[in-house]
């Protein structure tokens, strides 16, 4: 009895089984829902916006009215404001992001000041979007006025607040990135000779590459689609005007302007446009994919 | 506190000249006394291995010799590290250039993410060598014996390599800036035995030019590589706290077969109090 116990494999208990087959299919159709609504909210705004596809075809994108009398729209100046204040915010906040993620990640400071500074930092992310606008409408841009030739809201004071928005994303993750950089490689090359920052920028930072890129793609992607600080700051102007002190646009804010009072084909256009912000905001998270694992491959 | 003595009967190196000494060497981490007053000398191109039980301070006393115990906040070096005439822990003296002269190989392959050509660059960018690369490259690969099997994916990342690769990678790259003196911890403790192999008949090359300190756990490596041996021990103060300190250092063959104290005895004969 006791010897045939031992040589037979005992099956599972049912209820651990079926435990299994529920936790099984539950992860599955999670995974699926977040696809299935991911598709259904494209499928969704691209039936609603094809009548302005149809009407404008790829027009839409390289014209620059937007004249719900005329019926006449184009989102030119709007992909341009979108594009330039997320490219000058990260021009911005990069290296000053970098810069914090590595200082951080090094021992400078006593570990209770450090735990201190990486928190403030990461408060700036906890900040309304909408107090960052006021700050930007009643501090940032009178002050803008004062030494630059800035006449009121405009593409500078828009970018110079995404790139404070996006600061927090940039340094938390590329400092959780460098300190998870393994410590023998820093050990290899302080045994080599190198000094602290000839390991800090050509080994640590290099094998850290990805999830710095990765941070700051996701920093690029928020600054994409950030609506509420660039609305009250960017000055909504629908005209290209490569001048950082003009007011511009972006799509979000376009969006955010117009959906009220919009009907007819001017809902169908504003459909169209959030697709287009749609598409960049998907190429850039593609492109962030592919630099990750070609840099992974170095 | 009986301080152990020893005779250092030390068989003469050819030239009879010392790299490094410690004089009374004691390391703490924080308040805690991990090996205390160590007296060794080491002869040129020779290779020294340091043996005793875990946590008896050998790794610690081998990081000292290149100053990366610096990069462990707390540490202190009491008693004095002379390499040649020079005092390592001179004020004059920076740890960056010690460690150019002393280079280092871990317990754990730790290639850079980089290509083979790049691991080996990087040393060399470091130092600011000036000569031709492709050569130095090419020549530390082969004192690594890993020239042939390397020579045509040099542009392949060196996480691709075996173990053993990887570890004859990184002594190629601690070897690129030509050191002095190679400090090597555990190195092959995460090998399979023909790598060892490798890694030990290149030890005996390298000893040419090189003076070599190695770290082992392994009795008969010690045996068979090394010209002399260190014996650690640990002991046990009132308040728990385990301090580790040198037994004895003599010529390997006489550690081994004709050792002077008891616990020397007992550990090579794997007999362990
Ligand atoms: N970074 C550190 N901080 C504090 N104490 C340490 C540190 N590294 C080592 N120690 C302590 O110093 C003592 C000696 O450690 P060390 O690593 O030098 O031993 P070892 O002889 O190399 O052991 P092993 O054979 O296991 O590698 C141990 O008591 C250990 O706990
Ligand atoms: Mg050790």
């Amino acid at each position: 009895m006791n010897i045939d116990y031992q040589k037979k494999i005992q099956p599972r208990s049912a209820k651990e089984r079926s435990l299994d087959i529920i936790f099984y299919w539950a992860a599955k159709v999670f995974a699926i829902a977040i696809a299935v609504v991911l598709v259904m909210i494209t499928i969704l705004v691209a039936l609603r916006a094809f009548p302005a596809i149809r009407e404008f075809g790829l027009g839409f994108l390289t014209t620059s009215s937007w004249n719900p009398v005329r019926s006449q729209y184009g989102i030119l100046p709007a992909i341009y404001g979108t594009i330039a204040s997320s490219f000058i915010a990260l021009l911005i906040s990069v290296p000053i992001g970098l810069g914090t993620a590595i200082f951080l990640s090094e021992d400078y400071f006593p570990p209770a000041i450090q735990r201190t500074i990486v928190f403030l930092v990461e408060l700036l992310a906890a900040v309304p979007s909408v107090v960052y606008g006021l700050w930007g409408i009643f501090v940032l841009i009178p002050f803008l006025k004062e030494i630059t030739p800035l006449r009121g809201p405009g593409m500078l004071p828009a970018a110079l607040i995404l790139s404070v928005m996006i600061l927090p994303t940039i340094a938390a993750i590329s400092r959780d990135a460098i300190i998870n950089v393994p410590s023998g490689l820093r050990q290899a090359a302080v045994g080599l000779g190198a000094t602290r920052w000839e390991a800090i920028l050509k080994i640590v930072l290099p094998a850290a590459s990805s999830g710095i890129i990765g941070g700051i793609m996701l920093a690029l992607g928020r600054a994409l689609g950030e609506t509420m600080a660039v609305t009250m700051l960017i000055g909504n102007a629908n005209k290209v005007d490569f001048s950082v002190f003009a007011p511009s646009n972006t799509v979000s804010s376009l969006l955010a302007n117009q959906f009220a009072e919009a009907s007819g084909l001017q809902v169908a256009a504003l459909m169209y446009a959030a697709l287009i912000l749609f598409a960049i905001t998907l190429a850039v998270n593609v492109l962030a994919q592919l630099l990750v694992t070609r840099l992974q491959k170095i | 506190m009986n301080k152990p003595t020893f005779a250092p009967e030390v068989a003469p190196s050819p030239n009879g000249e010392i790299v490094i000494k410690a004089d009374n060497v004691s390391v703490f981490y924080g308040d805690f006394l991990a090996v205390r007053d160590v007296c060794l000398e080491i002869p040129k191109h020779k290779i020294v291995a340091f043996i005793g039980p875990s946590g008896c301070g050998k790794s610690t006393m081998l990081r000292c010799f290149n100053r990366m115990n610096e990069l462990i906040p707390g540490t202190k070096v009491e008693g004095k590290i002379t390499f040649y005439e020079t005092d390592l822990y001179g004020s004059d003296v920076d740890a960056i250039s010690v460690r150019r002269k002393i280079g280092m190989v871990f317990q754990k392959p730790n290639p850079f993410p980089k290509s083979i050509y790049n691991n080996i660059a990087y040393g060399a960018w470091v130092n600011h060598y000036q000569g031709d690369m492709d050569e130095l490259v090419e020549r530390s690969l082969r004192r690594a014996f890993l020239w042939d099997e390397v020579k045509d994916i040099l542009y392949q990342s060196g996480l691709d390599l075996s173990g053993g690769q990887q570890q004859r990678l990184c002594i190629a790259r601690a070897i690129a800036i030509e050191p002095e003196i190679l400090l090597m911890d555990e190195p092959c403790s995460a090998l399979d035995p023909i790598s060892t192999k490798n890694i030990e008949d290149l030890m005996q090359e390298l000893k040419q030019r090189y003076t070599i300190i190695i770290v082992t756990h392994n009795m008969q490596q010690a045996a068979r590589i090394s010209d002399l041996t260190a014996f650690f021990n640990v002991e046990t103060n009132d308040k728990g706290d385990k301090t580790g300190y040198l037994v004895e250092y003599a010529a390997t063959k006489s550690i081994f077969e004709t050792p002077q104290q008891q616990a020397t005895l007992d550990y090579v004969s794997g007999r362990f109090s």
